[in-house]
């Protein structure tokens, strides 16, 4: 446990404040409280989410700290004062990006004049209403953070549309020539206010929205969905169908990192490579057809367990094959100097910064952090038994690769060893029934797991069998914070295809 | 990067032949529904349009209408019409027309 130099530590809080869900704390503090508590929490604890709801009197703010000694969360909930005198970014620089998004959610200013960047909407509602409080004070231009390009520097504008298959993301690149001087990032083409429509859905229509968040985490996203809903509710998941769960999770880990070696050979100009991991990709992707119906694994999560069973006989038949090309293509790779030397160096996180922007997955792990909910906040103490984190540094796109295929290779063991072991698995391979919906509420959840991005966390509410309120954090929200700090570590212009390749984020888990 | 060019030599041509051939793998791949004609009834034309998370089915008059512009094959219809609805077996849907991605079935009678 992480002890402040108060001598405070996270649990000792998380004794004083109220549960109603095991490895959750809710703490109640005034509006005036919350920043001293925030600066004390900042050293011992690691910013996971901020967000504001509707209460019965008016606003609340929620933070919510993730405690990766001991496993846990703590929420610490005020009410939502909007001339916070000093912003919270001051003493917890994670959560600007949630700042810049209340700001246009709610209205609210970071406080102490700091200028937000823009997220969810686009220029052309620059003094629009926000869009969770209409009727509220109309947004000002004023409080935008504006582009600095000075001297001979351009900004260079890439994107929003930037290739076949790419997301839409607008890159201002600013530059020279040659070297990066800072990046701007603009992902509002892609909000779709899925947390918003959630509200009035029942669980099972909410969840078919939390899995399409991002379709490369749809096992991941849906998880931490169920999860929130099933900590609400108080209902009980079956070991084989949480196992199986995991499977599916492992399984959209293994996909992606081969994905994003796919990126890598792409961004680094090594066409067989990228060629081979390609054909390793659609192989897996055909896998996950055959094992659970879907190539991305869509259409399998419920809230209380799983719709369907896994093909086992088809997915024990495939791993042993699976591994070895991989090994091959990983071992060829790292041997190819002309693709280590350019991922060596480039767009280097240090672990300080990692700490300071509550960096979560294979990129907080590549600069040397070991945070993984599978070790830290296990919800089944029988799933990841004998788990071993990855762990690289200095933080640069080859740690990030190294993570990513130590992770494949941790994934395809714990396959290995549920499929042949004997662990109890839903093996009742059959096309779905009609879902179940549940009855309940009120009450709220906080659901988590530790997908191939890393942490995602939902926030949920029920009323009634139906969702009242819905906050959901993919990972790729928490670790777009520092991709342009990553742009900014002395890149050239060729090194952000590769940049954004290790990264691996989705833009559309962060403008969901 | 002789190593790269060995490992490409040596795996040889890796497309395959789609879309001369069909590609059988697809076969098992989630599909949009298709319905036999005249054996849907009304009530359960509601409960598939209802249960249809992108909109693609609609009640019109006499005839359920599926725009497979819409449909994200999710499933969800044929979990519920699992007698007379089933996948299309062909995975294949680009046309020149928008109209062409709409199509409609005549509904049973309620029994």
């Amino acid at each position: 446990m992480n002890e402040g130099e108060s001598g405070l530590t996270l649990a000792q809080l998380a004794r004083n404040g109220t549960s109603s869900q095991p490895m959750v704390a809710n703490l109640r503090v005034s509006a005036a409280g919350a920043g001293d508590l925030v600066a004390k929490l900042a050293p011992i604890a690691r910013f996971a989410d901020m967000f504001v709801r509707p209460a019965e009197q008016g606003l609340e703010r929620v933070l919510v700290f993730a405690d990766d000694q001991s496993g846990g969360y703590l929420r610490l909930i005020c009410p939502l004062d909007k001339s916070f005198p000093v912003p919270l970014s001051r003493v917890l620089p994670a959560a600007y990006q949630e700042e810049c998004e209340l700001y246009e959610l709610w209205g609210v200013e970071p406080g102490g004049g700091k200028p937000v960047n823009r997220v969810i909407l686009p220029p052309s509602t620059e003094t629009a209403e926000p869009l969770r409080l209409p009727g509220g004070d109309r947004l000002s231009s004023e409080v935008r953070a504006p582009h600095v390009v000075q001297g001979e520097a351009i900004e260079f504008p890439w994107g929003p549309i930037r290739g076949a298959g790419q997301e839409s993301l607008y890159l201002g690149l600013v530059t020279t020539g040659e070297e990066l001087l800072d990046a701007y990032l603009a992902m509002f083409h892609k909000h779709r206010g899925l947390e918003h429509r959630m509200v009035g859905q029942t669980l099972a229509r909410a969840l078919f929205l939390a899995e399409r968040c991002e379709g490369l985490g749809a096992v991941g996203n849906a998880l931490a969905f169920a999860r929130a809903a099933e900590a609400a509710l108080g209902i009980a998941v079956e070991p084989a169908a949480e196992v199986t769960r995991c499977l599916a999770l492992e399984l959209e880990r293994i996909y992606n990192h081969i994905g994003s070696l796919a990126a890598l050979g792409a961004a680094t100009g090594l066409s067989v490579g990228q060629a081979e991991a390609e054909i390793l990709l659609e192989d897996c992707l055909r896998l996950n057809a055959r094992v659970f119906g879907h190539r991305y694994i869509f259409n399998l999560l419920e809230v209380g367990g799983v719709r369907r069973g896994a093909d086992l006989a088809a997915l024990d038949s495939a791993l042993d094959r699976l591994e070895a090309r991989f090994e091959s293509l990983v071992a060829d790779l790292l041997a190819t100097n002309s693709y280590v030397d350019r991922l060596e160096g480039a767009g280097t996180i240090a672990a300080e910064a990692a700490h300071r922007l509550g960096l979560v997955g294979p990129v907080a792990r590549a600069a040397g952090v070991a945070t993984d909910l599978r070790r830290t906040h296990q919800v089944s103490s029988t799933s990841y038994v004998g788990f071993r984190p990855a762990r690289e540094q200095p933080g640069d796109c080859l740690a990030r690769m190294r993570v990513g295929a130590a992770e494949v290779r941790e994934s395809l063991r714990l396959v290995r060893h549920w499929v042949r072991s004997g662990t109890p698995l839903q093996d009742d391979w059959a096309a779905p029934g009609p879902g179940q919906d549940h009855v309940g509420g009120p009450a709220e959840g906080l659901g988590w797991a530790e997908t191939c991005r890393g942490e995602a966390l939902v926030h949920l509410e029920v009323a009634g069998g139906r969702v009242s309120f819905a906050r959901l954090r993919p990972a790729a929200t928490r670790n777009w914070r520092a991709f342009d700090d990553a742009l900014r570590a002395r890149n050239v212009f060729t090194d952000v295809p590769i940049v954004e390749a290790s990264f691996w984020l989705t833009v559309a888990g962060f403008a969901r | 990067m002789a190593l790269w060019a060995l490992r490409g030599a040596r795996r040889g041509i890796v497309t395959t032949r789609f879309p001369r051939r069909p590609e059988p793998e697809a076969a098992g791949w989630p599909a949009p529904p298709r319905f036999r004609d005249g054996e849907i009834r009304r009530d359960l034309a509601l409960r598939m349009s209802v249960a249809c998370p992108s909109s693609a089915l609609e009640v019109v008059g006499p005839r359920l209408v599926l725009d497979l512009g819409r449909c994200t094959a999710c499933g969800r219809c044929l979990e519920l019409a699992q007698g007379p609805g089933s996948s299309r077996p062909e995975a294949l849907l680009a046309t020149r027309r928008r109209a062409n991605l709409v199509v409609s079935y005549r509904l049973g009678h309620v029994k």
